[in-house]
């Protein structure tokens, strides 16, 4: 039906894949900076003499939270230099999927890793003598946000430069769709664990004898809210290596395309929803350092439910990936397997984004009002089952659209 | 504001140091193109790093219109002049590909190993 | 070797199905987005309430579940789309 010489394929693939690795990474990297040049100017002008402090701080954040444009920018330029072999499909896909995969999670960490930069400038305006320990904290902060900016990158270099050594259209369909997943995957990780690093900056300024508390909290509440990066992680890992035989075109190009946006659409709400829990219970515990063994537990109770939709988008990725489908000519057996993914990807950002604020709200108030703790987890979790529903009707209709149809 | 023109002769001369180290050992266990792309990258990674401080002093004078769009167009420039030593060493097979991208994270690199330090020997966290 | 297109044999019917499920895909999808946004907000205002004023737990409990029972609503009319584009179309 159509024919294109492969050569222009790969190239158009990878000039196409280097514009949006640094179109999205250098979106990320300005709002992030932007954000917190904004705050360093508030900050200022609450307290002019600590000018010169200020601006130390905000520039070292600056640096930092510019490296993941500065991965962006690597894999772009590599994309747009790299020479093929012998081009064929399968690499102008993993070369898009390439892109695609770094500049989306350059985005989320460069969002992220500007929450630090800025709750630091304020908190130096309030707390000048603190400027050297927050320095130091926003610096952990904002390089645990660097992450999923990281484990794109990983992705994005192995798609580039290793050999699969299978050039069929449904390896094509796989590489394309492990970059969409870890890309995907990484936003809502990478922008949700802004929140505790930015909080733990401003608790400190708030709290000083917390702080070791505070970082300890942090690190926990932050690794946890990047499982789902570490879920789309695994999926795109699967399409890369896995063998699945000689299974036939049709039908399971679609599926593969549907597993990646089904776990990746997923973790941006969990992740992002996973991360305004961290950052509220680093809020309580500044607040109420007494409060710390019940606020950490309700954190990590609230975060495992809103990984909740998260983990649906992985077990409809599963089936979408194992499960045999018969060989079809016609269209619309695909695009029920595609549909399930998009389907089950985007209904899990809603709750995913819901359980997170539930969870916020419930830890906020726990820290101020600790003899209610079990009052109010149980509140939270009926507010979360109660939010989960609508992923479930999502999961409802993909098995529909996976297994009825 | 004198503490941050301060700060960047200690990053930048201490990521430059390190990059001259790295370089002559590198130079002496044979690998030429690495020392070379090491340090093309780290060049510009303080070059960057300076422009950056400079570019945030004028923008945090000016919090109007005029300078939050200089501010945005100062960092894609930064964005492009880093493209050139990636683009450089692409091109000519003297400098090491993997050796001019670490290179461009020299600065990040010495300023997280300082935070990292002063968090071990403080003893505060 | 060129890069060609598979052979697929698409009857009109066949793209209406097609689209009918991507159609179905996308409202549950969307559809769930806004529910699951708009009961965690309730729920997190109710513990934020009860957190205030623990006495008026009862209370409080029952005007969130009101609450996300409505807001509830606009997920089930997705799930009806959806299944109507399923089954029905």
């Amino acid at each position: 039906m159509f024919e294109i010489d492969p050569q222009s394929l790969v190239k158009m693939a990878a000039y196409t894949g280097g514009g949006l690795a640094i179109g999205f990474g250098a979106i990320g990297a300005a709002l992030g900076e932007g954000y917190a040049a904004a705050q360093a100017d508030m900050a200022i002008s609450e307290n002019p003499k600590m000018a010169g402090e200020i601006t130390r701080n905000m520039l070292v954040g600056q640096a930092v939270a510019e490296s993941a444009g500065i991965f962006a920018l690597v894999v772009a330029i590599l994309l747009l230099f790299f020479n093929v072999a012998n081009p064929n499909l399968a690499n102008a896909a993993s070369l898009l999927g390439a892109g695609l995969c770094m500049g989306l999670g350059a985005l989320g960490s460069g969002i992220g890793s500007g929450m630090p930069a800025a709750e630091t400038c304020r908190a130096v305006a309030r707390q000048p003598r603190l400027s050297n320990r927050l320095l130091t904290v926003m610096l952990i902060g904002s390089a645990v946000c660097q992450t999923p900016a990281i484990l794109s990158m990983v992705i994005s270099l192995m798609l580039i430069f290793l050999n699969y050594g299978d050039a069929s259209a449904i390896k094509a369909a796989a590489l394309l769709g492990a970059g969409l997943c870890m890309g995907f995957g990484g936003i809502g990780s990478g922008a949700g664990s802004g929140h505790p690093a930015g909080e733990t900056c401003k608790g400190i300024a708030r709290q000083p004898g917390a702080q070791s508390l505070l970082t300890t909290n942090m690190l926990i509440g932050a690794a946890v809210c990047q499982t789902p990066a570490i879920f789309a992680m695994v999926v795109s890992l699967m399409l890369m290596f896995v063998n699945f035989g000689d299974v036939p075109l049709n039908p399971t190009w679609a599926a593969f395309m549907g597993a990646a946006l089904s776990t990746g659409l997923a973790a941006i709400g969990s992740g992002y929803g996973g991360g305004m829990v961290a950052g509220a219970s680093c809020e309580g515990i500044a607040r109420q350092p007494r409060a710390v063994g019940n606020v950490t537990t309700t954190m990590l109770v609230g975060q495992a439910v809103a990984q909740t939709p998260c983990i649906f988008g992985l077990l409809i990725s599963f089936v979408l990936m194992f499960k045999m489908f018969p060989e079809t000519a016609a269209l619309s057996p695909s695009m029920a397997l595609l549909s399930a993914g998009i389907c089950m990807g985007f209904g899990a950002i809603g709750p995913g984004l819901g359980n997170g604020m539930t969870a916020e709200g419930a830890v906020r108030w726990i820290a101020r009002n600790e003899e209610d703790t079990g009052l109010l987890m149980r509140i939270m979790l009926v507010g979360q089952a109660v939010s989960q529903s609508t992923a479930i009707y999502a999961m409802v209709i993909s098995l529909v659209l996976i297994f009825v149809i | 504001m004198e503490t941050v023109k301060q700060l960047q002769k200690k990053y930048g001369s201490m990521a430059m140091f390190i990059a001259i180290v790295l370089a002559l050992a590198l130079i002496m266990l044979g690998y030429k193109e690495m020392a070379k792309g090491l340090m093309l990258g780290s060049i510009f990674s303080v070059v960057n790093f300076v422009l950056m401080g400079e570019s945030l002093q004028s923008r945090l004078g000016n919090p109007g219109r005029s300078g939050t769009m200089s501010f945005f167009s100062l960092m894609l420039a930064r964005f492009g002049l880093m493209a050139v030593p990636l683009v450089v060493s692409i091109r000519y097979d003297q400098y090491h590909i993997v050796a001019t991208i670490a290179g461009l994270f020299m600065v990040q690199a010495v300023i997280l190993t300082d935070a990292a330090k002063r968090m071990m020997f403080s003893r505060q966290l | 070797m060129p890069v060609t297109g598979t052979e697929m044999l698409i009857t009109g019917a066949d793209l209406v199905k097609a689209a009918a499920f991507i159609g179905a895909g996308i409202s549950m999808g969307l559809g769930a987005i806004g529910p699951g946004v708009g009961e965690g907000m309730a729920a997190a205002k109710a513990c934020e309430a009860i957190g205030r004023n623990p006495r008026e737990a009862a209370l409080l409990t029952r005007t969130m579940l009101v609450g996300q029972a409505v807001s509830e609503s606009t997920g089930i009319y997705s799930l009806v789309i959806s299944l109507l584009l399923l089954f029905v179309v």
